[in-house]
């Protein structure tokens, strides 16, 4: 941990921060029922992401500082794992199925589509 | 100023995320860090949204808190890259990290929003307890 590589994570978290901010938000307009459909296409794009990344950087071919900026600090600030939880005990109070199903495809997609990244 | 707020929150989530999953240490390959860092920011933030119900807490603050430093500070990306890494390496290590994730992180949520209740009662049953004793 050296001062660049904490400017470096530090830029991208905040960029992080507010893009998942700004696609919620945006995403939230079109949002009918409960749902959360805005966190559910955050976290699954954000491990595409990660995943492509992550991939470049074993081969070699991704410089370990960019890796700082958009794996550790724009993707790990884009995604969120507390509001996840937050969403599924407030739909677990409306409806348990649905709070499953948010919780269980969440995870599903995310790890089997790094998984396809990782291994493809 | 709720952009100020969301950026420098981002920042001290990130920063956090980052020392922690430098300094823990990560015995028998296992993903620890993210696994502290996931179930207390869930707690965390069950508790502020509990608390945030209960007080006034202005916008900025109530963004940059729990959007910025919390939403960042936990990760959903990293967590299913461990959990995809360690599928290949250990099948049942990597089903284990999974369910105690899913499961610990809402049920820690509820922690979190039970917890100013829960305080509440206790205080108040140690206040009426007090005269008898």
């Amino acid at each position: 941990m050296s001062g660049a590589t904490l400017w470096l994570v530090a830029l991208g978290a905040a960029l992080g921060a507010v893009a998942r901010y700004e696609a919620g938000r945006w995403m939230g307009r079109w949002q009918s029922g409960a749902f959360p459909w805005n966190t559910w296409f955050i976290n699954v794009s954000g491990c595409v992401l990660l995943g492509v990344l992550y991939v470049r950087l074993q081969q070699g071919q991704l410089n370990p500082h960019l890796w700082l900026l958009l794996g550790t600090g724009f993707c790990g600030a884009f995604t969120t794992f507390s509001t996840m939880s937050v969403e599924t005990l407030q739909l677990i109070r409306r409806n348990p199925w649905a709070a499953l199903a948010y919780l269980l495809s969440s995870i599903v997609c995310g790890v089997v589509l790094i998984w396809l990244i990782l291994w493809m | 100023m709720i952009y100020i707020a969301l950026v420098v929150g981002g920042i001290v989530g990130g920063l956090l995320r980052y020392a922690m999953e430098t300094w823990l240490p990560a015995p028998w390959d296992f993903p620890w860090s993210t696994l502290c860092i996931n179930l207390t920011g869930s707690f965390i933030l069950g508790l502020f949204y509990q608390i945030s119900q209960e007080r006034l807490i202005p916008p900025w603050m109530r963004i940059g808190f729990a959007a910025g430093v919390i939403g960042s500070f936990t990760t959903f990306s990293t967590f299913c890259l461990e959990t995809s890494d360690l599928f290949s390496v250990h099948l049942g290590l990597a089903a284990l990290y999974a369910l105690v994730s899913m499961i610990g992180g809402p049920l820690l949520a509820w922690l979190g929003d039970a917890t100013p209740v829960l305080l509440r009662h206790w205080s108040r049953r140690q206040a009426t307890e007090e005269p008898y004793s």
